[in-house]
């Protein structure tokens, strides 16, 4: 395994670690809520929504693998009965994830509403964030966000660098700037997973590359790259295969020191934390046989002999 | 319209025509194109300003990377790098042309773009090939295969080579017949001074030659000087924030006709990439004024 020359940041999230040194810390794992069309009805989602945090929450317990629920809101009707049920059945930090930058600030004015912005992590702060959603962060400032390093005219690790640092060709300024200037205190960088094809291998390759060059917590979605692999949606096996390639893919992250991932459906909180737990680990040993990183207490290094 | 249309219009290949920053930010969560509307929006400009032979405006990215990220061999990183022997890997611009195919009337024209195999090695940090002759012609085979892809679908195949205004040696003649060595008509574009080189590039097994003679009006004398078969696309509009007015871009077609009489195809200097799109709209529409203008009489 290795370790980085850079010094690596690390945030306490109301006793959850994340960042710092491969191995240092168990990976932060965040499945979402409400994903696609799952979700829509309100009056017969709340029960299943609450059961399926629970079992994350239990999968995290007994693996030692921190977790955190993502919120994923599509239209602006979803945004209060989300949040309401969010902050009801949520403790402490969760991550609001907002495809329209519309939609996005309606979010943060109910967050603020709800005097709440002091739990969210904003997901995220990206290429098509226009001057009022800039403004708006500003005025009323989520805890942390996911900056997105999506860079479509090129999606080299460069290219994705690029986004995060300067804006590319796109933005005037980078997004850590733009994070710094509103105030957010937790910055996680996401690297963009891409479709097979469209380099996706850069995904990966962008978490050692934004580790050594901002010292950050870094993470992705790696998952969409399955979803979006077009000859497996059109495979006849699909349905018996899917949801163990969805989780399996993020070992690939995990053994490069990503920090966060962002597994996808909750549903899959069992088999994706597991594998979390395993690759820990294993660059845990490797971390601290090698470069002498300290492995935390509470670390499937520990907890699961 | 046929190729032979007296004083066509063309462009040179890109436009500055940028996906909007919400289509951007939205598309990686929809999994959709965001360069399908900048495709759009170029072509249906070039449209209605009436250019006979339009482009894809070349949105996507700029010439280099382009290429360099699709063919194999070449690694973008904080610079463009030769890293191994370079191939043809996927298709690169093939399906942004069959788009534009689909936007275009019967009576338009389209164009189809590569960047040249000589500008593409000497934009990059070669750290594989020990001779950069082997290097541009591996690139120019792989080019080849996307020309070959485009000459099914596009009615011209243009190598842009801005370099070759730089330096001109024999196997950046070569590579450039490689690439265009097609059925199709062909058309090869050098920005800057070719002055020095115009000999060369008459001899070139090309269709069309394109070139700045707006920025470089000494070029009228230099091809003025030889025979050669080609038909010679004039730069008569520059690439220059200023708008020019319709009766100084007629006086340049003018000229133009009166060196080269039917030979002579129009177009701007270069790409317009760098402009804003409301002066890149209006150069081309005051270009295609300014021939109906001098046709008219």
């Amino acid at each position: 395994m290795f370790s980085y020359a850079k010094e690596q940041m690390t945030y306490d999230l109301e006793g959850i670690k994340v960042g710092g040194q491969p191995g240092e810390y168990p990976t932060l794992m965040i499945g979402t809520l409400f994903y696609e069309d799952q979700f829509h009805e309100p009056e017969s989602s709340l029960e299943k929504a609450k059961a399926l945090i629970e079992d994350q929450n239990r999968i995290s317990r007994r693996t030692s693998v921190p977790s955190m629920v993502d919120i994923l809101i599509y239209e602006e009707e979803e945004v209060e009965w989300k949040l309401d049920f969010a902050l009801d059945n949520i403790e402490g930090f969760f991550s609001v994830d907002v495809p329209e930058a519309e939609v996005r600030m309606k979010v943060l004015d109910y967050l603020d509403q709800q005097d709440s912005l002091h739990r969210a992590i904003y997901n995220s702060l990206n290429l098509g964030m226009d001057e009022e959603e800039f403004e708006l962060l500003k005025e009323k400032t989520p805890a942390g966000a996911i900056l997105l390093g999506y860079n479509p005219h090129d999606n080299s690790a460069h290219g994705r660098k690029e986004m995060i640092k300067d804006g590319g060709p796109i933005l005037d300024k980078g997004l850590l700037t733009m994070s710094q200037e509103a105030g957010i205190g937790y910055v996680f960088l996401d690297t963009a997973a891409t479709p097979f094809g469209e380099k996706a291998c850069e995904t990966v390759r962008a978490v050692p590359v934004f580790k050594s060059e901002f010292g950050l917590p870094v993470g992705c979605a790696l998952h969409n790259t399955i979803e979006s692999w077009r000859w497996l949606n059109d495979y006849e096996e699909r349905e018996n295969i899917f949801d163990k390639l969805d989780s399996s893919i993020d070992t690939i992250p995990l053994t490069l020191g990503a920090d966060f991932i962002y597994y996808g459906p909750i549903e899959n909180a069992f088999d994706s934390i597991l594998n979390a737990a395993m690759v820990d680990k294993m660059v845990a040993e490797g971390a601290q046989d090698y470069f002498g990183v300290e492995i935390s207490k509470e670390h499937p290094y520990h907890t699961l002999r | 319209m046929d190729m032979n249309e007296e004083l066509m219009t063309t462009v040179v290949g890109s436009y500055p025509s940028v996906p909007g920053k919400k289509l951007l930010g939205s598309s990686y969560y929809d999994g959709s194109d965001p360069f399908h509307e900048s495709l759009r929006r170029a072509v249906k400009d070039q449209l209605e300003c009436g250019i006979d032979m339009v482009s894809d405006g070349q949105t996507r990215a700029d010439m280099v990377s382009l290429f360099a990220q699709k063919l194999s061999g070449f690694r973008v990183k904080d610079r463009v790098e030769l890293v191994n022997r370079v191939g043809y890997r996927d298709q690169i611009t093939v399906e942004d042309q069959k788009r534009v195919r689909d936007l275009i009337q019967d009576n338009t024209l389209l164009k189809g773009i590569v960047t040249g195999p000589y500008t593409l090695v000497k934009s990059s940090d070669n750290r594989y090939y020990k001779k950069e002759r082997k290097a541009v012609f591996d690139t120019a085979e792989a080019l080849h295969k996307e020309a070959v892809e485009l000459s099914d679908i596009c009615d011209v195949v243009q190598v842009d080579e801005p370099l070759l205004s730089i330096d001109f040696p024999d196997h950046a003649k070569e590579a450039v017949e490689t690439v265009l060595d097609l059925e199709c008509t062909t058309a090869l574009h050098v920005c800057g001074d070719v002055s020095n080189i115009v000999d060369g590039l008459v001899e070139l097994n090309v269709d069309i030659l394109d070139h700045e003679f707006t920025s470089i009006p000494k070029l009228y004398e230099r091809f003025d000087e030889l025979d050669f078969p080609q038909r010679l696309a004039v730069g008569v509009v520059s690439t220059r924030p200023e708008l020019e007015k319709v009766s100084t871009i007629m006086k340049r077609i003018e000229k133009a006709y009166e060196f080269f009489g039917p030979k002579t195809m129009i177009d701007p200097d270069c790409g317009l990439r760098n402009l804003d799109t409301d002066t890149a709209k209006g150069k081309l529409k005051n270009m295609v004024e300014a021939r109906e203008m001098f046709l008219n009489g």
